[in-house]
């Protein structure tokens, strides 16, 4: 062990000595403190958007509740079922998807996605819209965050720096000396052990300046950042022994960097762009449905004969209780079968959509053992909650919301009475909880890397035991 | 030790004997690398999955979005009696046609709308972005075509050329060469065209199995559309590999040692294909920001509220419009016109929306166009960005083509609101029944939406910037060849 960390400590001598090196660790550095910022200012876009939405809404729950405190007639008018309605409705009416601290680290897919929805009484929570405009040029090149510098740039600055551990000594004849004193395998460890300090020292360093610049602090985000780090450092680790594995067949310096550039540019670039060909499909069929009851080409309310949509209401099952009794007036609950109807389509062709996303997601993962690169930039993702998971969610949890709010309402239009201020204080108000990614969801999401890291050890350690032993 | 034999002279009959037998020299000795025989294997396996996935993808979104088509169009045409007016309510939808060169390079096309909804009074955004129903796998990159030729293919140019000179002075070799009576100068530019026309080659072959492919596969309707396009993409492309071996070689030919020679070529890369595009499209859209979809909404309000309004008969200047109408036709009331003024008001209304529209859609395109102009001029530093934008444009896949389709989109529904305008303009028609309601037959007298591509002049006009900074590239690489090779040193 105390070789190994002598070799270590020589690597850094060499290294602080070389200015190539030090200027492109210093370069890393700096594009890393870029990307933090890049992050940042994605994410505060995000919520300069978000913030009119949240002052509006504020405004009109001020406005709703100073309505509420006036005094009110106790005859209840169309004018009045029709002003509760709406007061409840205004309430959170706008169903936000924030972007979290880590976003700003791992934008992911959160450009992508609508992330506010207006949410009322009967609207398709899976509208299709688009929530920004964007420059598509942009959005095809992607984003120059945290994630990338880490994915792509951290790899071929381990191969930069590895790729000769070995027969760099051999290049300057020094391999002898030093297998006098050590075996090639502690050569390999000590240099690739300082490898990955000299990485995971700069990736933390560049962490906590993010996390800092971020204004996060340790006791709501502290157990994130260090599932972050963990991703990270495992990362590094796979990538280590890829080098580890391909410098111990000891080849030249030339093959091994070709090797290694290869099995990177396989790894980042055909490898899941070949997944992704292979397991996403067409949804246009689906998505047309959507818009075409949207437009009105579903299903016809008005041709349902008036009797059949009051049996529907009463035959359909309800996820809220529901008191339909004889007092109930007919032409409302014929508006509620209605609303049901044609909801309870729309939502499930979204959730159709969303299984068909989700199955493609599945089987995306399911290539994870030979995808390293992916499967790193989806559990950032999903810590930072842009994964397509997280938006899938926040879909669902917005229908869910709906339907609550359309269930009490109903409740006010079945039973009509004075809708007071402790009633509309008693409406939900969508907030939205991110999905909880902790250290053990991330270490089995990451689970097929360890695998290929530890094939990759044992592999190097195979072929140095076989050179040992010939 | 400066080369004595390099002192410049025109390339004479003898001298080009000389380049081409050490040109074929080099791709002789290329061939029997088993390494290279290696790298090529992978390439063309790659390359038929490419030709084979395109195709079939491409036949996949094609075939589904002609029968989406087919059947919107079926309901457009038997749709329930209505007014002109509720009909431009109900209006149409479209889609973008999937281009076949799209199996060539995907360019912008995951990131934007392919369907747009075609209504009165408002223009709908394209939606149904493929990207946005996908998980952030489709971040790093789909796989065609232009994945082999723009980052695989440079990449194997550099595996490949890297030691074609620096190899020869480690073993002497150049010395004996250059003692035979040849310039470093002449050697170098062998080499070039050596690697250069194999990888040329290469390129015709593939594009022209892809064109094979695309005949047989697709039929010969799609030829002529294609043609002149894909030998474009041969000539760039051609061109990019040119920069790209002539650099490789003379870096070869100036460099001391070889893994460092390689460490460097691979981060030149990674800059170019990797970095630089990100950091230049994040700085013009740092530089140039868009405006919020809300502030795109309110100003489209706010012009709209001070214009007349089709729906709001009592607007200023809807008065304004009707008191001028019943002065030019001379009567003192609406009912004394000789046709409906609702028609005519709705298609003022459309008009003085179009204008508002244009005006501010107008604005968003040229501050995109801004932000890509910073990508575009940083070609001047990275041909790969050049190379990237101009392919896009030649596939018909970059977002002026799109734009070019949201155009041809909207001047279709103009055109459709205006013959619904003209015909609720109608007191009496042979195509309403009494309650002015349209039948069937007058809507199969609006034509479909069929979606003309912009032609290959107009693709070129948008890509002057990258086609200057290829040439400016081609230009000064091998002015520096020309100039400086005399100057490097043999052992």
């Amino acid at each position: 062990m105390k070789q190994i960390y002598i070799i270590g400590q020589y690597q850094l001598v060499r290294f602080l000595r070389n200015k190539l090196m030090v200027s492109s660790l210093l370069f890393f550095f700096i594009l890393c403190i870029f990307s933090l910022f890049y992050g940042k200012k994605f994410v505060e876009k995000q919520k300069e958007v978000i913030y009119p939405i949240d002052t509006l809404s504020q405004k009109q729950d001020i406005e709703a509740k100073a309505m509420l405190s006036k005094p009110q007639d106790s005859v209840l008018t169309e004018k009045q079922k029709y002003f509760a309605l709406t007061m409840a409705q205004r309430k959170g009416n706008t169903a936000i998807y924030r972007p979290t601290a880590f976003s700003s680290f791992s934008i992911g897919q959160k450009d992508n996605y609508p992330y506010y929805k207006k949410i009322s009484f009967g609207n398709n929570v899976y509208d299709v819209e688009v929530s920004e405009i964007q420059n598509p040029d942009k959005l095809q090149v992607g984003n120059f965050d945290l994630s990338f510098m880490f994915i792509y740039l951290a790899p071929l600055f381990m191969i930069a720096l590895g790729y000769n551990a070995l027969s760099g000594e051999e290049d300057n004849n020094t391999i002898r000396l030093l297998k006098m004193q050590v075996s090639e395998s502690k050569i390999i460890a000590g240099k690739l052990l300082f490898l990955f300090s000299i990485l995971t020292i700069t990736a933390t360093v560049v962490s906590f300046t993010g996390f800092y610049l971020n204004d996060m602090n340790i006791h709501e985000h502290g157990s994130k950042l260090i599932v972050w780090l963990l991703i990270s450092y495992s990362y590094f680790f796979f990538w280590i022994g890829m080098v580890a594995f391909v410098i111990s067949f000891k080849a030249n310096s030339s093959i091994n960097a070709l090797v290694l550039g290869s099995i990177w540019i396989t790894s980042l670039l055909l490898v899941p762009s070949i997944v992704h060909r292979e397991v996403t499909s067409s949804k246009d069929n689906q998505l047309v449905d959507i818009l075409l009851n949207k437009r009105g080409d579903g299903i016809n309310i008005r041709e349902i004969p008036k009797e059949k949509l009051i049996d529907t209401m009463y035959t359909m099952s309800h996820p809220y209780a529901i008191d339909l009794d004889s007092s109930v007036s007919t032409q409302i609950i014929q508006l509620a079968a209605g609303t049901e109807i044609r909801l309870r389509e729309n939502n499930s062709l979204g959730r159709a959509i969303i299984n068909k996303q989700q199955k493609e997601y599945e089987k995306a993962e399911g290539f994870n053992i030979i995808n390293p690169g992916y499967t790193i930039q989806n559990a950032y993702n999903r810590l930072a909650g842009t994964e397509i998971e997280n938006y899938h969610d926040f879909l669902l949890e917005a229908e869910e919301y709906q339907t609550r709010v359309r269930y009490l309402i109903y409740d006010y239009m079945f039973r009509p009475r004075k809708l007071t201020l402790a009633d509309y204080e008693a409406f939900p108000v969508f907030t939205y909880q991110q999905l909880q990614f902790t250290w053990k969801a991330c270490i089995k999401a990451l689970s097929p890397l360890y695998i290929l890291s530890l094939l990759l050890y044992v592999g190097s350690g195979l072929v140095i035991w076989r050179q040992v032993k010939d | 030790m400066p080369c004595k034999n390099s002192i410049s002279t025109p390339f004479k009959l003898k001298e080009l004997k000389f380049v081409i037998n050490i040109a074929w020299n080099e791709i002789i000795i290329l061939w029997r690398r088993k390494g290279f025989q290696w790298l090529l294997l992978a390439l063309m396996v790659f390359t038929g999955y490419a030709i084979v996935s395109g195709v079939t993808h491409y036949r996949e979104v094609h075939t589904q979005r002609e029968a989406l088509k087919d059947s919107l169009r079926e309901m457009f045409l038997h749709q329930d009696p209505k007014s002109p007016h509720m009909a431009g309510h109900y209006g149409h939808i479209v889609f973008k046609p999937y281009a076949i060169l799209q199996a060539i390079d995907q360019g912008v096309e995951s990131y934007t709308g392919t369907t747009i909804r075609l209504e009165a009074h408002r223009q709908h955004d394209a939606v149904f972005s493929p990207a946005s129903t996908q998980s952030s796998l489709i971040r790093f990159g789909e796989f065609s075509f232009s994945v082999l030729l723009q980052v695989v293919v440079p990449l194997l140019i550099i595996f490949i050329c890297y030691g074609s000179i620096v190899t020869d002075r480690k073993n002497g070799t150049l010395k004996i060469l250059l003692s035979q009576g040849a310039s470093l100068r002449k050697l170098v530019f062998s080499k070039i065209v050596a690697y250069h026309t194999f990888f040329t080659a290469f390129l015709v072959l593939i594009i022209a199995l892809f064109y094979l492919f695309i005949r047989i596969d697709i039929g010969h309707a799609a030829i002529p559309m294609v043609t002149g396009r894909l030998l474009l993409i041969i000539i760039l492309y051609s061109m990019y590999y040119g920069i790209v071996i002539a650099l490789t070689i003379y870096f070869s030919a100036v460099a001391n040692s070889i893994p460092g020679l390689l460490t460097s070529l691979l981060a030149i890369w990674f800059i170019w294909t990797i970095i630089l595009p990100k950091l230049t499209a994040s700085l013009g859209a740092v530089s140039y920001p868009l405006i919020t979809k809300a502030q795109f909404n309110q100003e489209l309000t706010s012009l709209k509220a001070n214009e007349l309004n089709g729906h709001d008969w009592k607007h200023e200047k809807t008065k304004a419009f009707i008191d001028s109408v019943l002065t030019a036709h001379h009567v003192d009331s609406v009912q004394q016109l000789p046709f409906r003024l609702k028609g005519l008001l709705m298609q003022a209304d459309e008009e003085v929306k179009n204008r508002i529209h244009d005006k501010v859609f107008s604005n968003i395109r040229d501050t995109i166009r801004l932000q890509n102009n910073v990508s575009s001029f940083s070609g001047i530093i990275n041909p790969f960005i050049a190379v990237k934008k101009l392919s896009m444009a030649l596939s018909s896949t970059d977002v002026y083509h799109h734009f070019h389709f949201l155009e041809e989109a909207e001047s279709y529904r103009r055109r459709l609101i205006k013959e619904l305008n003209d015909e609720d303009t109608h007191k009496h028609s042979e195509f309403k029944d009494e309650r002015g309601r349209v039948s069937a037959d007058f809507w199969a007298r609006i034509q479909d939406f069929k979606y003309r591509p912009a032609p290959l002049l107009w693709s070129l006009k948008n890509s002057k910037t990258e086609i200057a900074v290829l040439f400016l590239w081609l230009f000064i690489t091998f002015g520096i060849i020309y100039n400086r090779t005399a100057h490097i040193r043999i052992v």
